[in-house]
């Protein structure tokens, strides 16, 4: 019988043949990730739980992204609890302050998700290493807890929705604005408890980068899971990174699936999220241009160096508006020395951004650059609920990295086409 | 059987929103209910009752995975949350927590701020008493229903140490 990708790989997880939607399966899991903030809720559970080991230390990994470098003597003290209790269990993949970027893009870099892997994460945008064809799910601390001591989760299987994506937008339009226009079309509730499979000539031309913040999105569109299709380019991201073997894994092209969009991007508008959800992107030219006063670029969304490399392009030889803060975090260890070598950090700093050291920045209103009451903030990051990324009373707008830079230097919201002419002939990727 | 006065809120509300970022560190159960929805209503667990229940839109719970989210709304004191829809990763944690959650547009969409609702979570039974309705929802999966009428996946869970966490094909 004709399966999708996600029938497939629970179905070797749950060690049978075939699952259907709407089963419930018990489920080995290949890597169970969490970040630092959440990990010593992770252990509490595991002790109240009564459990002694974790199923194997090489397969847990905790990443200090969300409150690292310590912001708090709390958050000093969390880690402690974090490193003590992976010392105790032998965990190999405690990435700390020095290597650790945003968990999703640290994750990936250092080889551990891989095309048909089964994921489960104490994180919301833990489904992003669908961008690599691998299957993540996130959950909630207690999940996390038990998945540590048994290897394993119950998990229901989802219908799969199908996305394929046709055409190449113009100008400065790049993977952010699909995922934005995705939002916008499928709804914040578009895709909830379904996987969704993202297709076409779209993706395919993609780099990694680009295939990871449309796998990140979907969460935004309330999906369970996401995958796009691995092909070379996956194939050769991997290579170097992961050393086990690994079988590309991806839906039969008869599988019955709940839903199936095509989405033509050919020609696709840089889009702005307005205040306050992902779901409400409209042209950058309609989002109004009122005063900002802050623009963060990073994120699991849009802090690879694809990213940085497009924010560089707007920002070259430009300076930032003299009332707008420009705070750059670049996703991981690996992206900030790319970019260094590139010059691309160079030019940040003489636009007048302040670099941050990689993680997560504000973009959880936690710390290093939160908004005051009444501010108005533009990021990169996926999401702009009220309070997101500080105040209640501030207001958010999520655009992508060629945006956000062009509104630094305007001090408003403003298209990277005024601010910095036309889009590179290769593209914005 | 939950009974309690219900307390209204819209679509889309999001964890972000339930419990601010800033209080995720926070250990003290007591202090996490406190701040329970202080993006939406400030000021609401104050106002409550143990035993009331909060009534949602579509999408309820949406956003981050935080599963202090459900915990400050039970440990604010509320008894259930009935919602048009919910978020997927809310949802399962207020299992898992021992939140009951009860997905009915029809019972979510008729009810008004103060309404009298008596709950039976394993029936899925909700009556609205004030309106003289009642509203039935599908029952979960059996396994998911095993754990909420267990309290919980802590407790589940730690009957099934030793073996593996759902029962295998076979298994007596
Ligand atoms: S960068 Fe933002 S969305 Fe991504 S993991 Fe960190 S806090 Fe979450």
């Amino acid at each position: 019988m004709a399966q999708t990708f996600v029938e497939k790989v629970l179905a070797a997880h749950a060690g049978v043949d075939a699952v259907a939607p709407g089963e419930i399966v018990g489920a080995r899991l290949d890597m169970v990730v969490s970040d630092e903030l959440s990990f010593p809720e992770v252990v509490e559970h595991f002790r109240e739980l009564g459990a002694e080991r974790v199923f194997d230390p090489a397969r847990v990994c905790v990443i200090a992204d969300h409150e690292s470098p310590a912001r708090t003597i709390e958050a000093a003290d969390r880690m402690v609890v974090t490193r003590a209790f992976c010392r105790e269990q032998g965990i190999e993949h405690l990435v700390d302050v020095g290597q650790a970027g945003v968990m999703h893009v640290t994750l990936a870099e250092r080889g551990l998700v891989a095309p048909g892997e089964l994921i489960l994460g104490y994180d919301s945008h833990m489904l992003t290493a669908g961008g690599a064809g691998a299957l993540a799910v996130g959950v909630g601390a207690t999940d996390a807890a038990v998945a540590l001591a048994f290897g394993e989760a119950w998990l229901r299987v989802p219908e799969t929705v199908r996305v394929t994506i046709e055409g190449t937008p113009p100008g400065w339009a790049g993977p952010k604005d699909v995922a934005l226009l995705l939002c916008r079309q499928l709804g914040q509730d578009g895709c909830v408890y379904r996987a969704v499979e993202i297709d076409g000539s779209y993706p395919a031309a993609l780099g990694m980068d680009g295939r990871f913040t449309l796998a990140n999105m979907a969460i935004e569109v309330g999906a369970k899971t996401v995958a796009v299709r691995p092909d070379e380019t996956t194939a050769a991201w991997l290579a170097g990174r992961v050393e086990r073997d690994w079988q590309p894994v991806w839906s039969d092209p008869d599988a019955p699936v709940a839903a199936e969009h095509v989405v033509d991007v050919s020609g696709l508008d840089p889009l702005v999220a307005l205040p306050h959800a992902p779901d409400l992107g409209v042209p950058v030219g309609e989002a109004g241009g009122d005063h900002v006063d802050q623009v963060f670029i990073g994120t699991c969304t849009n802090g690879r160096l694809d990213d940085l490399r497009v924010a560089a392009s707007v920002l070259r030889g430009r300076t930032v508006h003299p009332r707008t803060r420009l705070l750059v975090v670049p996703a991981s260890p690996e992206i900030f020395k790319a970019a260094l070598a590139e010059g691309l950090i160079a030019t940040f700093l003489e636009a007048g951004a302040v670099v941050g050291p990689p993680g997560c920045g504000p973009c959880a209103g936690l710390h290093m650059g939160v908004l005051a009451d009444g501010e108005v903030g533009i990021a990169t990051s996926s999401r702009n609920f009220p309070g997101r990324m500080g105040s209640r009373d501030s207001r958010l707008l999520v655009a992508g990295p060629a945006v956000a830079a062009a509104s630094a230097v305007a001090g408003r919201v403003a298209s990277p086409e005024e601010i910095a002419g036309p889009a590179p002939a290769d593209g914005a990727s | 059987m939950i009974d309690g006065a219900a307390w209204i809120l819209g679509d889309n509300v999001s964890t972000d929103e339930i419990l601010p970022g800033r209080y995720m560190g926070l250990t003290d159960l007591a202090a996490l209910g406190r701040h329970a929805l202080e993006g939406v209503v400030p000021g609401l667990p104050a106002r409550i009752a143990p035993g009331d229940v909060l009534v949602g839109g579509r999408n309820f719970g949406t956003g981050s995975s935080r599963e202090q989210a459900p915990v400050a709304l039970r440990e604010a004191g509320f008894g259930a949350i009935v919602a048009a829809s919910f978020a997927r990763i809310f949802f399962r944690n207020c299992l898992n927590v021992g939140l009951p959650v009860l997905w009915s547009p029809t019972a979510a969409a008729e009810a008004r701020e103060g309404d009298r609702l008596l709950i039976d979570p394993a029936s899925g039974t909700i009556r609205n008493v004030t309106r003289g309705t009642e509203h039935v929802v599908p029952p979960l999966p059996a396994f998911a229903q095993a754990i909420v009428a267990g309290g919980g996946l802590m407790p589940y869970a730690r009957a099934r140490l030793g073996r593996t966490l759902v029962p295998r094909a076979g298994e007596s």
